[in-house]
């Protein structure tokens, strides 16, 4: 117990340290305020509102056309939360949230994991720190224990300390000495120097409690027909779904009223995640085979809950990077903050400046090369204004943003298709597209590849993946009157993928984008299926009005192929695709919203964390 | 098509007006006069904090150099531009340190501060300002008297450094104290361990009556013209150690205080508090130093105090002080100050100009004297002379 009391005096009388500024004449002021490393302390044992997780599985066969029924199945997923999971959860929760930024001290039970710049460290703590025992409780409950355990058990034992005088002796010792004595004491603790130091650096406590997690479960058996043999045969799927909403307690030590005081909370959420198999099964999923796509998608819910409690936290001005502009030509600033400070390719700064006392933004930059300052020896990260300019003695504030838009457009898409020649002239009465008329609208979800897989080569690439609906006009060849008369409004709906490469131009934010689009539609009339394939070459002029808004205007050419084409005239069904020529094109344009999405939901898959390239 | 061409040069006019935003005229002297003395950093160096204006951050830092050149000029409790008369003087060349105030500037830090207010670019940079290259070009213009100068019309003062309070980080200080002496060519005497008071300083001290300043009686002893006395103090704050280091400094000859100056370290955490001992010093040198040189000055002016003791004995005493104090009268024209008197051993205090020693003041009296005997002079050091004087028999140092 008495190394306990000397550990923890450690710990609180550095919160004392660490809070109070230098204000000496060589220090700078507000205005160009720099990020200086900080060290937080977490606790392993996540606060659950329940002892296991668990999904009910459904069982659902499906015929050719997608037409089918579900039963409840005989197999449920029931995840139990022990020690070691919370330690997993909790292992990405800090990843994710309390990046490399920070030092880090996640006390578990009877071990601690700290990772430093240097590298991540395992603690056997051999019972010399009592554990944190989240237990299963509602957030008022955890919150309540978790202030007892800070305020009440700790102060408890650092109000014994001060009585001991041992906070003023431990004051007046030089940094050489206090180094001494915290060597001395960790080999009394039978724990290592640099993790008794984290611990007296440790300036924020976190903690997370993790609300119901709800989640529903399928397998699915469809049925297919080979085409080689003609014959039928039955492929099987794992989908679950799952929403995880993590709230992140957040307490700093008050060194005048000698208490841990509540900071702040974040609430991160993971959005839906839907988890399946890698590929079809061939025959009925092992509980083994479910579990596993649970697991899946258990830790993409728990990464993507995290990435949206980071974004919050970066909107916090005590956890988020600032920097003073050193030099600039106004376009370029170069800055020593790199990887190990999660700096990302493309990650978004504002440009500040301080106008008659009021903080004001003057623009926007990007990072555009990261230093990989793992060691003391890296490149500087180069960031690049987009937006406005930057001069000696600006600040730059770290945007918080995940890389991730919502995508709205107003669009025309047409495609014409065109009948065949028959004897050396046009088969009019196959013409179905003859206008290239189809507005509409897509949605779907853009995402910086370079920002979130962290690689200088794809900087600036969106990829999109986006749903379509178009209205266009069918026409048929009136022969009696040699002319042309309005048949139907097909309406096409499909989806796609597209990427697309943004390169600013100057830095009043402007960008043009080379794009490919590739879509698959196909109609949703009663009477009419006609499927085309497209590819669609485009070129997009932008404008950034902030990380968080920009809108693009895109003109393109669609190129591609009919895949089907079915029409149900006079109660027979009649294959016209050999009618018509088998290439169809149209021309696209486009008027295009994005909005910044906080929440990654299944998208947090593909992030990668910066600092591995360090590994 | 003159209404068009009306329109247009309103037009353009407007426009001119909308982009000209910032008007800032330059001028000669700093824009303002915003800056702060943060560190003597070296022996003729110093760090000023100094903030400047301007409609961009080059323009505004352009103006921050000038300012810090300021400062060192006229700025703050110790420029070197002391007296109406020498800013007169220095007029010219002031303007022209201000037109090329980089030529004075060591070193530049990063901006400290940026703000825009009315339009207009604030920045504030700490500047370290060869101080020394300063006073040299003053002195060369004869605005100012130089080291030199003082050493030529009568001797630079010799002084001697205490440690009186703080132990091992006083002595620290005394030996950074040192070091600033004679890096501004002043005579600097060492003491050693194991030196005591010479027998006659300590008699002169006991006839004296007053209770004295041990260390005043060593500096007399030593034979310095000046003495001072260092005292450290640390202080425990809420970051780190903050160290302080006060120096006192006299007038050897009269034990007259000359000025009291405190120097601090920033607080910080360290593993050695005699670096921030260094930092405090480095404070207060410039200062005593800025001290010394001034209170010389008045000496070369108004006459030097020198500090004589007489031995004669009971027959003859009353004569010789008599005729001591004559020949001293026809020397200064200041007012002599009788400090003890018995019947056989005497002091004065008397400020003499252009005398810059203790010999060449024997030499005077010497001359100038018409009592019994003749004067033969005991020992000089400095600003202190014992002369002996006696018509029949021995001298005696008796204390009555």
């Amino acid at each position: 117990m008495k190394k306990f009391l000397l550990i923890v005096f450690c710990l609180i009388s550095v919160f004392q340290l660490s809070a109070v500024e230098d204000t000496s004449l060589l220090k700078s002021d507000e205005t160009q305020k720099s990020y200086e490393r900080k060290a937080v302390m977490g606790f392993g044992d996540i606060g659950f509102m329940q002892d296991s997780v668990k999904v009910p599985m459904r069982y659902c066969e499906y015929n050719e056309k997608g037409e089918g029924r579900c039963v409840p199945w005989t197999f449920s997923v029931n995840y139990p939360l022990d020690a070691n999971e919370k330690l997993k959860a909790a292992k990405i929760f800090y990843q994710w949230t309390i990046t490399n930024r920070f030092d880090k001290i996640i006390l578990g039970d009877n071990v601690a994991f700290m990772r430093t710049k240097g590298g991540e460290v395992k603690i056997d703590l051999g019972g010399k720190i009592p554990t944190f025992r989240a237990g299963t409780s509602d957030r008022a409950t955890f919150r309540r224990h978790l202030e007892h355990y800070l305020n009440s058990d700790v102060r408890k034992v650092f109000g014994n300390l001060l009585d001991a005088s041992a906070e003023q002796r431990y004051s007046e010792l030089s940094e050489k000495e206090q180094e001494t004595f915290m060597v001395t004491k960790a080999k009394e603790l039978g724990l290592s120097a640099a993790f008794v130091k984290n611990l007296l650096n440790s300036s924020y406590v976190f903690a997370a409690h993790v609300a119901p997690i709800g989640g529903a479960g399928r397998v699915i058996r469809s049925k297919h027909k080979s085409a080689v043999t003609g014959l039928h045969y039955y492929s099987f799927d794992v989908e679950i779904e799952l929403s995880v909403n993590v709230v992140f307690m957040i307490y700093r030590y008050n060194y005048e009223t000698k208490r841990f005081e509540h900071y702040g909370d974040i609430v991160g959420h993971s959005g839906g995640i839907t988890g399946s198999t890698d590929t079809a099964l061939q025959i009925i999923p092992t509980p083994k085979q479910v579990m596993s796509v649970f697991n899946d998608t258990f830790r993409t819910a728990i990464k993507a809950a995290s990435l949206n409690a980071n974004y919050q936290l970066k909107q916090d001005d005590n956890f988020a990077i600032f920097m003073p502009v050193k030099s600039s030509d106004g376009k370029k600033i170069e800055s020593s903050f790199g990887v190990m400070e999660d700096i990302r390719i493309d990650h978004p700064f504002e440009i500040l400046e301080t106008v008659d006392g009021k903080t004001q933004r003057k623009g926007f930059a990007r990072a555009r090369e990261v230093s990989i300052n793992c060691n003391d020896s890296a490149a500087p990260t180069i960031i690049k204004v987009t937006n406005g300019d930057a001069e000696e003695g600006d600040q730059l504030r770290e945007y918080p943003w995940t890389g991730l838009y919502f995508n709205l457009g107003l669009e025309n898409s047409g495609v014409q298709i065109s009948g065949l020649q028959v004897d050396g002239r046009d088969d009019k009465e196959g013409d179905a597209g003859k206008w290239m008329f189809g507005p509409g609208l897509h949605l779907g979800t853009t995402v910086d590849l370079g920002f979130v897989l962290n690689r200088s080569a794809l900087s600036e690439f969106y990829l999109s993946v986006f749903l379509d609906l178009n209205f266009g006009m069918k026409t048929w060849y009136d022969a009696a009157e040699d002319s042309y008369d309005l048949d139907t409004f097909p309406v096409w709906f499909g989806g796609g993928l597209g990427i697309a490469k943004r390169f600013y131009m100057g830095s009043a934010g402007f960008f043009i984008a080379p794009a490919i689009d590739a879509s698959y539609h196909g109609t949703l009339n009663e009477g009419l299926d006609f499927q085309h394939f497209t590819v669609t070459p485009q070129i997009q002029l932008g404008f950034s009005t902030t990380p968080s808004f920009d809108f693009i205007v895109k003109a393109g050419w669609n190129l591609g192929f009919l895949t089907k084409a079915e029409s149900h005239g006079y109660g027979a069904e009649k294959d016209a695709l050999s009618s018509y020529s088998p290439f169809v094109h149209g021309i696209y344009t486009s008027l295009d919203f994005n909005f910044h999405l906080p929440i990654v939901s299944a998208m947090a898959r593909m992030y990668t964390p910066s600092s591995n390239v360090c590994r | 098509m003159r209404k068009f061409l009306v329109l247009m040069l309103v037009l353009a006019l407007c426009l001119a007006g909308c982009s000209n935003k910032c008007d800032f005229k330059k001028q000669q002297t700093p824009a303002l006069y915003e800056a702060t003395f943060v560190e003597s950093s070296g022996t003729g160096e110093m760090m000023i904090k100094a903030t400047g204006i301007g409609c961009s951050v080059e323009e505004a830092l352009e103006e921050a150099k000038k300012t810090a050149v300021w400062f060192v000029l006229e700025g703050g409790d110790k420029p070197i531009l002391k007296t109406q008369a020498e800013k007169t003087r220095a007029y010219g060349l002031e303007m022209q340190m201000y037109a090329n105030p980089v030529k004075y500037i060591r070193w530049i830090s990063d901006i400290k501060s940026k703000k825009k207010e009315g339009g207009k670019t604030k920045v504030t940079y700490l500047f370290k300002i060869d101080v020394a290259m300063i006073q040299q070009e003053l002195a060369a213009a004869e605005i100012i008297t130089s080291t030199e100068d003082l050493g030529e019309s009568m001797g630079l003062p010799t002084v001697s450094v205490f440690a009186d309070k703080g132990g091992d980080f006083a002595k620290t200080a005394v030996s950074a104290l040192q070091e600033y002496l004679q890096d501004n060519s002043f005579e600097v005497y060492k003491a050693a361990q194991g030196d005591t008071v010479n027998k006659i300083v300590a008699k002169m001290a006991a006839l004296e009556g007053a209770e004295t300043d041990p260390m005043h009686d060593m500096a007399l002893s030593f034979g310095t013209d000046i003495y001072a006395k260092v005292n450290y103090s640390g202080v425990q704050g809420s970051v780190g150690t903050k160290a302080s280091v006060a120096v006192e400094v006299f007038e050897t000859a009269t034990g007259k205080m000359l000025g009291t100056t405190t120097g601090y370290s920033a607080e910080r955490r360290v593993t050695d508090a005699n670096a921030l001992v260094q930092e405090a010093i480095n404070d207060a040198s410039a200062k005593v130093i800025s001290q010394i040189r001034k209170e010389w000055m008045e000496m070369s002016k108004k006459g030097k105090p020198f500090k004589l003791a007489v031995l004669s004995n009971s027959t003859d005493g009353a004569a010789v002080d008599e005729a001591v104090y004559s020949a001293l009268k026809g020397l200064s024209t200041r007012q002599i100050k009788r400090q003890a008197g018995g019947k056989s051993t005497f002091s004065y205090i008397v400020y003499l100009k252009d005398i810059p020693n203790a010999y060449e003041f024997f030499l005077a009296l010497k001359k100038a004297y018409s009592g019994p005997g003749q004067l033969e002079k005991v020992s000089d050091a400095g600003s202190f002379l014992v002369i002996k004087a006696a018509g029949n028999g021995e001298v005696e140092l008796v204390i009555e």
